[in-house]
């Protein structure tokens, strides 16, 4: 009996040595077995290079991928992994659309038709990237088989949104490999920002022999992708780590992209990000909470890029009939806007935001290039800190306006939103000032869980709402959201002066007179204050001081990596 | 004992058949759609998703599908991570959690045993306080905060270990001890009663009086017949471990398979969250079986008659 517990046990320890020998996710494990100790991460890049300087390596926590396959990709943590592995005709970095493999393009003057003419580049096998593969690579995006969430970028390409709904053909779409150099790609109408466009959700090229005979695998692991881009996917661990490795082939590798090797780790533990970043284990994290922002202030960027703006939105056609007449009453909606201490609300409860009141962020240029547009077109919006006194103003209007005598007469407003707790928190706080500043209490928070909250949000079954949307690449991307019809608009307000605006904007050549009704459009919105803006979302994170160069662009969310070094 | 074994086995399959079964139309009675998120995605984007995956078929001919494939072991692809093999997944992160918890294991089955022995012998002294007191402690304090502080102790202050991480053996030994203080804590004060119980037993007062030393009684007559109730637990416990600790692997960054199972649940993708259960169902009624065939070895009063 003795010996068959001593067996069991013996058998059972082989097992644990058996497994300790492979479930390391070392990240040069797979080419060293044995060499590698404790301290690989740091010495990691030493072994593949060749260089006469000691190579810099960089780690940083983040957000990991959930698929790599350019086709399905739909989440924004797969937008750096991309970055880094792929290439398309241009790059977006230092807030400028950088040519990168376009080297130069032509447009009709009828301004429809782009002719790229790509450089001469390679894949990291050394195969050619040719115009053909861009071609495919448009053609995966908008088929109806592939179920892509991009289908959509290329809705101004001739037959693209035919040809995604299975109505027509992948020959009647416009875009055209004319040569192995050469992309042509036919627009409906003219688009000031399709290049910019391009830049910021660029297509990836793909290669049909391979996305072929990888099917459903395609961008699951380093041996099913191919790299363009300035480094290759060494190794990857789903949910856990991945690591790049500078790609020779890349057609700019002496001039941009410095470091040998990056690693990005998924850490879900705030407590253990920091402990990590406190011992130096990581160069930087990509995302710090609110709970850590004092702790690491000294070694915290807050950048607010095109992250997008959280709105309070006001319904005019909500819940009850009851509710909508007051709410469709604009000096009802100003005294709600005017009553909110942004400033106090967002310090107290997620400082690494920006309180903001207006619809454009100063990410955009103005009359010229050099210039940026929230500078020099001003719109009257409510103060940061709030305006108590004015918004009772409003509020007296408003209920002589309703005929309602006193703000206890008011009918029950809904305030709906997801089971969150910061969701909870931040809503609960704006009722509590509007008790507060206007004395109004008839306004009722409902949480429903995320699912079921935002399908109210999408068939319009609320008064108020409080969520955020992305901003556009352009002024104009963002005022189109509130058209009537627009992405964004469910039915909460309608003006036919805005949507004539934002109609004449679209095709407005001269740069200034373009602002001016860019401006005019911004105040009636924000004047109306049906879509009320809160705060600007923000990246914050956190760098070693011998890190330079780690951020985001103005307008892309993703980071940047093309002049990052680490001097350790 | 052929035949029991056979019997056995049968069962087996069948309760395996009906946890897949139950789990996949409980599932897929929950509402929603794997592909509703806080990033809100067109109606259009999401039926032509729904389409690709086969998720508008009738229900029926979905089970088909998937008791088919499950016949040749294949969970189908991750709705999540779009191009993942579920098989993939799991033969992944299933060694690295199977190693944390075995190494746990391993260190706590020899110090529990041995601190239980130890309290019982030292019955009142101050060794038995302390150890007694520590079993309280290390039962009652929760894993995140023990976790937290060995990471604040030995990797921040002292710097001794890294914080996280899965890399080598010593990125293993913080995460090891954590999950293991709870298991040693609770194996000492269990040990501690079952050796007490066995001290006052006819046999253990007979070795004493035919003149055995009190090591030799110990180890051959006290701790033998101490250790037999702990068996059946032993099994569970070893299959609880091997399914990955949600919480130490969270905190360590370690990319074992306990996330997996708790996140898949809430996105609700399908596939992973049926091949994940199949396969932890596989693996308790298997364990299940083995010791208690193992049991019956150990004690010959269970052993099957038939």
């Amino acid at each position: 009996m003795k010996k068959i517990l001593a067996a069991l046990l013996a058998g059972c320890m082989a097992a644990v040595s058996l497994a300790a020998c492979n479930t390391y996710t070392d990240n040069s494990s797979s080419s060293a077995p044995s060499s590698q100790g404790g301290s690989s991460s740091e010495n990691s890049g030493s072994e593949s290079s060749s260089a006469p300087a000691e190579p810099m390596s960089f780690t940083f926590i983040g957000g990991n991928p959930v698929t790599l396959n350019p086709i399905l990709s739909q989440s924004t943590d797969d937008g750096n992994s991309f970055y880094l592995l792929q290439s398309s005709l241009f790059r977006y970095y230092d807030d400028q659309v950088q040519n990168e493999l376009c080297e130069s393009y032509d447009i009709s003057d009828d301004e429809l038709t782009y002719t790229f003419h790509l450089r001469d580049a390679v894949w990291s096998d050394g195969e050619p990237i040719t115009a053909e593969q861009f071609a495919y690579a448009i053609q995966c995006y908008t088929s109806p088989d592939m179920g892509s969430p991009a289908a959509s970028n290329f809705d101004n390409v001739v037959g693209a949104i035919d040809f995604n709904e299975g109505n027509g053909s992948w020959e009647e779409v416009g875009v055209k490999a004319l040569d192995e150099k050469t992309l042509e790609i036919t627009l409906i109408q003219p688009e000031q920002s399709f290049i910019l466009g391009m830049a910021t959700s660029p297509p990836y090229p793909l290669r049909q022999d391979f996305v072929e005979a990888q099917g459903e695998k395609l961008g699951s692991s380093p041996e099913a992708m191919q790299f363009s881009g300035p480094y290759v996917l060494d190794d990857w661990k789903l949910d856990s780590s991945l690591t790049f490795k500078k790609n020779e082939n890349y057609w700019n590798a002496e001039n941009a992209f410095p470091v040998e090797t990056i690693t990005l780790l998924k850490v879900d533990d705030a407590n253990t990000s920091y402990s990590m970043f406190e011992s130096g284990e990581v160069d930087a994290l990509a995302g710090v909470s609110a709970q850590y922002y004092d702790a690491l202030k000294e070694y915290v960027t807050t950048q607010s890029g095109g992250e997008g703006l959280m709105y309070l939105w006001i319904n005019q056609n909500g819940l009850t009939s009851e509710s909508s007449r007051v709410l469709a009453n604009n000096n009802f909606r100003l005294a709600l806007n005017y009553a909110l201490d942004r400033e106090s609300t967002i310090a107290a409860l997620s400082p690494t935001q920006i309180p903001y009141s207006r619809l454009l962020q100063p990410i955009y240029p103005g009359s010229s290039a050099d210039k940026i547009y929230t500078e020099e077109y001003p719109v009257e919006s409510a103060p940061l800190g709030g305006d108590a006194e004015k918004a009772k103003e409003y509020l007296a209007k408003a209920l002589e306006e309703l005929e309602i005598s006193d703000v206890s007469e008011l009918p029950q407003i809904t305030f709906v939103t997801w089971d969150a707790d910061r969701q909870k928190v931040f809503c609960e706080s704006l009722i509590d000032q509007w008790k507060q500043v206007l004395g109004i209490t008839s306004i009722q928070l409902n949480q429903y869980p995320i699912g079921t909250a935002i399908g109210n949000y999408m068939t319009n079954q609320y008064d108020i709402f409080a969520i955020s949307i992305s901003a556009g690449i352009t002024p104009v991307s963002c005022l189109e959201n509130f058209v009537t019809g627009g992405d964004y608009n469910t039915g909460i307000w309608a003006s036919e002066e805005y949507d004539a605006l934002v109609k004449q904007i679209k095709t407005e050549k001269d740069d200034a007179k373009r602002c001016e009704m860019i401006q005019q459009a911004e105040q009636i919105l924000v004047s109306d204050s049906s879509v009320v803006p809160f705060y600007a979302l923000s990246t914050t994170y956190a760098t070693q001081p011998y890190v330079k160069g780690f951020g985001i662009g103005t307008l892309g969310s993703g980071f940047q990596f093309d002049h990052l070094t680490v001097e350790k | 004992m052929g035949r029991y074994i056979l019997k056995r086995l049968a069962i087996s399959v069948v309760t395996v058949w009906l946890i897949a079964t139950c789990s996949f139309f409980l599932l897929h009675a929950l509402p929603g759609n794997p592909f509703a998120s806080t990033q809100v995605l067109p109606a259009d984007v999401i039926e032509q998703l729904m389409k690709y995956y086969g998720l508008d078929q009738p229900l029926w001919d979905q089970y088909l599908k998937f008791m088919e494939n499950l016949l040749h072991g294949d969970f189908g692809y991750s709705l999540k991570y779009a191009g993942q093999s579920v098989n993939g997944i799991i033969m992944s992160t299933f060694p690295v959690s199977a190693q944390l918890g075995l190494q746990a294991y391993f260190l706590s089955l020899p110090l529990g045993v041995l601190f239980g022995i130890i309290a019982a012998r030292r019955r009142g002294k101050a060794v038995d306080y302390a150890l007694v007191g520590f079993s309280v402690l290390g039962v009652s304090v929760p894993v995140f905060i023990v976790a937290s502080l060995f990471q604040y102790v030995f990797a921040v202050k002292l710097g001794w270990l890294p914080v996280a991480q899965w890399k080598s053996f010593s990125h293993t030994v913080l995460p090891t001890l954590t999950l293991a203080l709870g298991s040693i804590a609770g194996r000492t004060r269990t040990m501690r009663t079952l050796m007490l119980e066995v001290t006052a037993e006819d046999y253990v007062k007979t070795a004493k009086a035919k003149g055995l030393s009190s090591a030799k009684i110990v180890w051959s007559h006290q701790i033998r017949n101490a250790i037999i109730p702990m068996i059946p637990n032993l099994g569970m416990e070893i299959v609880g471990i091997l399914m990955g600790s949600f919480v130490v692997e969270q905190i360590f960054a370690i990319p074992g398979i306990g996330a997996h199972f708790v996140k898949s649940v809430t996105s609700l993708d399908y596939t992973m969250t049926l091949g994940l259960t199949v396969f932890f169902g596989i693996f308790v009624v298997g364990a299940n079986f083995i010791f208690d065939l193992v049991y019956g070895l150990v004690d010959p009063r269970i052993r099957v008659v038939k």
